[in-house]
């Protein structure tokens, strides 16, 4: 049944040359080894960089909590007309409390909310302004060791915080018609609602909510 | 003595043309398919020379035929109609030979591998599924399709069986 197909496939075999393809056989194997070397190449240094990029992206480590001897003040006031900004030397060091409250020495033009800050050392104080509400121990936070500020990435944005290594603390925005928030070494340790007025004292850190500095024996 | 990639292309590139050809139908096309399929082979060459290179470089060829994207550069266009027509003037073997050249074209590059592999190389259907990488019944049913695709176009190539009539 087959058998003039056989013949014809055989047929039509004979009359097909030899292509000459040694030398472009050759050509290609080559080319083609080259581009997998080049493909293996782009992957490890993709690889390589990622090493070393990721590393760099990523979020840093948390800062290791302040030293033994750092101090908490009894009480916090109002910051003094005339209060220097944290950026204005002589720099503060390390801070021990920032807070925020209604008061109008915290409540600057157009909306201009103000975060005092506290020495760790001493009863020096700093205030920074920052646009749009930002709550201490809420929307801004003191970083365990006292040295850095995290708050919005823009006001009004709660929730894209933003940690700012290297920066000097960055005191932060006062709110109004908000309770008043104090925070200590990353712990939110006060927050109470507050009469705003000048020279009222803006709260009292209790005690009680220092566990760390009962067990140092500081103040 | 274990032959050089050199002296094996050498010795077998007629007959791996000739194979290259009845898979394709276009002598372009065939020399394409001989050269990615030998260029494979020299970079495997290693591992195969010890063993049956031309086996290798045939499997090759004939997967290289049938893959997905193969068929996608291989734009063939089916007529119902053989676009060569035979003269009245040549002989035999050459209107045989153009009658099979059009009815190859008229078949799927796995009906004409199957029938490739079963009719010119003379293999058997356990031996074409292993070499396509099928099973026994997929080859077949291209064997089957092939052979009735080929006797619809060029029923001179095909003869019908023989069957007896119910009495």
């Amino acid at each position: 049944m087959t058998a003039r197909l056989r013949d014809a496939l055989r047929s039509t075999a004979e009359g097909v040359p030899a292509y000459p393809v040694y030398e472009r056989a050759l050509a290609t194997a080559r080319r083609d080894r080259r581009r997998r070397l080049a493909a293996a190449a782009a992957v490890v240094t993709l690889l390589a960089l990622a090493g070393v990029a990721l590393p760099l992206a990523r979020t840093p480590a948390l800062d290791p909590a302040a030293a033994g001897d750092a101090a908490l003040p009894d009480r916090i006031a109002l910051p003094p007309i005339g209060t220097l900004h944290v950026t204005d030397r002589p720099r503060l060091g390390p801070a021990s409390v920032i807070f925020d409250g209604r008061a109008p020495r915290l409540h600057g033009w157009n909306d201009v909310n103000v975060v005092g800050v506290v020495d760790a050392d001493s009863d020096r104080y700093r205030i920074m302004r920052m646009g749009g509400e930002s709550l201490a121990g809420e929307l801004v936070h003191l970083s365990p060791d006292g040295r850095y500020l995290a708050r919005p990435r823009r006001p009004g944005r709660p929730g894209r915080r933003r940690h700012r290594p290297g920066h000097r603390p960055h005191p932060a925005a006062g709110v109004d018609r908000r309770p008043q928030c104090v925070e200590h070494a990353g712990r939110l340790v006060r927050r109470r609602r507050l009469a705003g007025g000048p020279r009222r004292r803006a709260g009292r850190v209790r005690r009680r909510h220092l566990h760390h500095r009962a067990e140092r024996g500081d103040r | 003595m274990v032959e050089s990639f050199h002296e094996f292309v050498v010795h077998r590139s007629a007959a791996l043309s000739r194979t290259a050809y009845l898979l394709t139908g276009d002598h372009q096309l065939a020399e394409d398919l001989v050269q990615t399929a030998l260029a494979r082979t020299y970079r495997h060459w290693r591992r195969v020379r010890d063993g049956n290179p031309e086996a290798y470089v045939r499997r090759v060829m004939y997967h290289q035929q049938v893959s997905w994207w193969r068929r996608r550069r291989l734009v063939e266009r089916l007529e119902a109609e053989p676009t060569e027509r035979v003269d009245a003037d040549h002989s035999d073997a050459t209107t045989l030979r153009l009658t099979l050249t059009a009815a190859l074209r008229q078949l799927t590059p796995r009906q004409r591998a199957v029938i490739v592999l079963r009719y010119y190389e003379d293999l058997t259907e356990a031996q074409v599924a292993e070499v396509l990488g099928c099973s026994v019944g997929t080859v077949k049913r291209h064997g089957h399709d092939g052979l009735r695709r080929l006797r619809s176009v060029a029923p001179e190539l095909v003869e019908v069986a023989a069957q007896r009539s119910i009495q």
